[in-house]
């Protein structure tokens, strides 16, 4: 790797002809999969990848080197230059990320050293322990994750990273009835996870959901939408904050900076700095990453702003990680007192393969997963059966009536070819007329 | 790499390994984006390199993956595939138990008639920028445009301890153009050929697709959208295209009748399915027009092969027969347990990835509606739809609620305007015992994905489905 960047350094420095972006990573990660409270695949993946890109007068060229030698770079690299010549201007582009601060790590353990498989064994054996009590199985995954990582560029960036972060979710599900709950963990290490905690925390889910199962009719309802639900829902809500999104006159934000779009109650940011945040030290183009407020009790701020299209917009850039880090601020109510003083309402715990009808006005359509109950009397009285909403999400935020005075961090993997671990840090919110479009009858 | 992968093989025949698998991939990937006329990404990704070594210890399977390959990270690799099924063993109940297979030896090397990766870079690149400029410019209210060209040819050698040795060499090539238009409040896209955009061969796919002739009929289209209705009805009987059926079958079948899904083993994740073993043999899954089948020996679409990545010679396998579940996508493990045939649905889309049960030529056998034409022809008054916009399916593949980009109205017998955004949702069996007609071979064509999402680490695969158009009638459309 260091023979690799010595040359990436001089390339970057000499051939003044051209401009280059360089990005070196490899990453490594542990992945145990379980199922019916016994693993299914132990898997090592390993992979070191380089891609570059390279520019001549606004001629813009990219290519990925998987494996990368000093060889091949420079292989490539010749191959770029008999391609450049011919391509046509991309004249939004000006020149790279310039950005040069960077970051000041604490300390972060290496997660695949410091967690071994058998130590991961042994903390699904105990979960299983309990769920056995119950009838219940345990599925899902407990991943950790080593990733480094290179950015040098013509415009003076060299800056290196490192993040290592875990994540453990796990499903239960009834042996007798199907019904599943959910729980997880996610961080830099394993030292906030209390074993004990999180054992807990998953009973307590169990054990709410051994009622009766029943199916409701479509209609309005009040809901109360749990950490992982509207980590979810924040997630898609937030692709309207990408200048990208912008520029493609898909967002929902277009035209309402600084403008009323949800009460006064609701702020939204992305917060890669806040406690019990996964570490995001860079954005994708190597931008130091820093806090940025979307929506500041109500009123729309910013956009996710990145080197790129803030030349393309006109906009200041931000070194926004968006989706990467995002946050609700907490309100002023316990998640007991919502379910108190809920008539006849819905919890929902899950959401599955939600997907824009039409993004631009936020309308989605998804289902719900793992545990959905009916409150009737400000008491929990039956598992429902998975139900399809059909819903704005903007409607949803501007419909919220109780947001709780805790924060959770919710884990969430990427690892489609490449990898990542982030979070978000969210509370339970409860809104008022959610529209459920039908019932799926199944759980 | 041949040598190699057998060396590597000839050291996994130890007493603790029952069974070892070996996979080389070595793929190449080119893919062009203009947008508004800009050339934004030319991006070649050429000799992706991967190797996996999967092994059978005490009843678990381990797995490695790697990127980069010498003496020593090979030697590493086998140590901790093996660590890694010796540490599963430790939290298993059910030992994986697989039947002996015969071996095979053979070979495929697929040609194109135009293959992308020997023409010159520069033709492609004048050739996609005049596409670029032509749907550049065409009017205000297109606000967004774009071309999105992906080639890909991936070279894999498979081999394992029972002697199976196979290597192959497959191309596919996934072409879209988008119009989004908007008048300030809407906005509506036409795609072509819509979101179920690849297909098995090289750059003749591009010259087949026509795109001259279609891009100005979705530009006509786009606009038209702006001010169409959209349906009002509660119930209305649906001609369903060969782009959005291709989903369809995809999402409500295709998933449903994957047999890891009936064993919880991705409950995690993608999800589980209705379908139950006793189903086998009974269940009325559609109307007996329904025929579907996994055929894994039709070269013509994305998901041939000779072996599926854990040596079980290609075949053509029925799903549903005349309306009945009858088989399911399995793996040696599955198909064994439930007692049913194996159809070489074993696929990991690189070889550092651990394969899992996967689609690959998942198609609907054509019917006797004759042609589409003929098909609205004789529907009285309904809606014919294509192209997906959006899409939803519950975790047991049960409750779905699909959106197509643009549907037209039909009236006794003749296509009398449009409509945006129609959306529909159904219970799966419910939708497929409503179908009542299917077009016939004459309509019959490949449409497919370069990236269906499955498993962790999740893996993109490519597949494909051959649909005729087909009718289904009294199908829910109000989702308010």
């Amino acid at each position: 790797m260091e023979k690799l960047l010595i040359e990436l350094k001089k390339i970057v420095e000499k051939d003044n002809l051209y401009q280059y972006n360089f990005f070196l990573y490899e990453w490594q990660t542990d992945f145990l999969r379980f199922y019916k409270s016994q693993s299914n695949y132990n898997i090592t993946q390993k992979r070191k990848k380089l891609e570059f890109t390279m520019v001549k007068d606004k001629r813009k060229f990219s290519s990925s080197i998987s494996a990368p030698t000093v060889e091949k770079v420079y292989e490539k690299i010749e191959d770029a230059k008999k391609v450049i010549d011919f391509l046509p201007k991309d004249n939004d582009f000006e020149n790279f990320e310039d950005n040069k601060d960077i970051f000041e790590y604490s300390n972060l353990e290496n997660s695949i050293k410091e967690i071994s498989l058998d130590k991961k064994i042994n903390i699904l054996k105990e979960v299983t322990k309990v769920t056995d009590k119950y009838d219940f199985e345990i599925y899902g995954t407990f991943i950790s994750l080593y990733r480094k990582g290179y950015f040098l560029n013509s415009s003076g960036l060299e800056k290196m990273y490192f993040v290592s972060p875990v994540m453990l979710e796990t499903k239960a599900v009834s042996k007798k009835n199907n019904v599943s709950v959910i729980n997880s963990y996610g961080g830099n290490d394993l030292s906030n996870f209390s074993l004990e905690d999180y054992i807990k925390q998953l009973e307590l889910k169990i054990s709410g959901a051994d009622l009766d199962i029943i199916d409701i009719e479509p209609g309005k309802y009040d809901v109360i939408i749990s950490p992982q639900a509207l980590a979810e829902f924040l997630s898609h809500y937030s692709f309207g904050f990408y200048g990208q999104v912008l520029d493609k006159g898909r967002s929902f934000f277009e035209g309402k900076m600084d403008k009323k779009v949800l009460p006064d109650k609701v702020s939204i940011s992305s917060t890669p700095n806040a406690e019990g945040m996964i570490t995001y030290p860079y954005n994708g183009d190597g931008h130091i990453a820093r806090d940025t407020e979307f929506i500041k009790n109500g009123v729309f701020k910013n956009f996710v702003m990145d080197h790129y299209y803030s030349k393309k917009l006109n906009m200041e850039k931000n070194g926004s990680v968006g989706v990467a880090a995002i946050k609700m601020e907490k309100g002023d109510t316990s998640i007991e007192d919502m379910i108190r003083n809920t008539e006849r309402g819905l919890y929902i715990s899950n959401l599955h393969y939600m997907n824009f009808i039409n993004m631009k006005e936020t309308s989605v359509t998804g289902l719900t997963r793992d545990g959905t109950f009916l409150i009737e009397n400000g008491k929990i009285k039956n598992v429902v059966n998975n139900l399809r909403f059909t819903e704005k999400i903007n409607d949803i935020f501007k419909n919220i009536v109780g947001i709780e005075n805790k924060l959770y961090t919710i884990p969430s993997s990427s690892n489609y070819g490449d990898f990542s671990i982030s979070s978000s840090r969210v509370p339970h919110i409860k809104s008022k007329n959610f529209n459920i479009s039908s019932s799926t009858h199944t759980i | 790499m041949k040598k190699i992968v057998n060396d590597i093989i000839n050291r996994l025949f130890l007493r603790e390994v029952q069974f070892a698998d070996v996979r080389f991939t070595s793929s190449d990937e080119e893919s062009f984006y203009f947008e508004r006329g800009d050339l934004k990404r030319y991006n070649i990704d050429e000799d992706k390199n991967a190797l996996g070594i999967r092994v059978l210890v005490n009843g678990a399977w381990g797995f490695a993956g790697l990127n980069t390959f010498n003496k020593g990270s090979i030697d590493k690799a086998i140590k901790k595939a093996i660590n890694n099924a010796k540490h599963t063993a430790k939290f298993k109940r059910n030992p994986v138990i697989l039947d002996k297979l015969d071996a095979v030896n053979t070979s495929f090397i697929q040609k194109p008639e135009k293959d992308p990766f020997l023409m010159s870079k520069k033709n492609k690149v004048d050739c996609f920028s005049q596409l670029a400029e032509k749907i550049n410019n065409l009017d205000d209210k297109i606000i967004y445009n774009s071309v999105n060209i992906n080639f890909s040819r991936q070279y894999k050698i498979y081999a394992n301890t029972e002697g199976t040795f196979v290597d192959t060499l497959k191309y596919i090539t996934g072409p879209k153009i988008q119009l989004t238009s908007s008048n300030g409040t809407e906005v509506m896209r036409r795609t072509y050929p819509g979101d179920m955009n690849a297909y098995s061969g090289g750059f003749e796919v591009i010259d087949n697709l026509n795109f001259d002739d279609n891009i100005n009929k979705i530009y006509e289209e786009v606009i038209k959208l702006l001010d169409a209705p959209r349906i009002k009805e509660d119930k209305a009987d649906l001609i369903i295209g060969n782009n959005h059926l291709a989903l369809q079958i995809h999402e409500s079948i295709g998933h449903a009748t994957e047999a890891d899904r009936l064993f919880g083993k991705e409950i995690s994740y993608a999800g589980k399915t209705f379908v139950k073993p006793e189903m086998i043999g009974k269940y009325k899954y559609g109307s007996d027009k329904v025929n579907i089948v996994c055929d894994t020996t039709d070269r013509d679409g994305i998901g041939y092969h000779p072996v599926d990545d854990e040596g079980v010679k290609n075949k053509k396998v029925d799903i549903i027969k005349n309306g009945i579940l009858v088989g399911l996508q399995t793996s040696r493990e599955a198909a064994s347990k439930l007692g049913i045939k194996r159809s070489a649905s074993m696929l990991a889309n690189y070889a550092d990835n651990f394969p899992l049960i996967r689609m690959t030529n998942i198609n609907l056998l054509p019917g006797e509606a004759g042609t589409l034409k003929k098909l609205i022809k004789n529907t009285e008054k309904g809606y014919y739809i294509n192209f997906t916009k959006s899409w939803s399916i519950d975790d047991s593949r049960n409750n779905f609620q699909f959106t197509t980009e643009i549907g037209w109205k039909i009236e006794d017998g003749e296509i009398t305007g449009i409509v945006k955004e129609p959306t529909y949702y159904g219970i799966t069996k419910d939708f497929w015992n409503s179908c009542d007609a299917i077009c016939g071979e004459e309509e019959w064509e490949y449409n497919g994905t370069m990236m269906c999402g499955k498993g962790e680490p999740g893996q993109g695969q490519p597949l494909s489905h051959k649909t005729s158009p087909a009718r289904f009638r009294n199908v829910d459309i109000n989702v308010d």
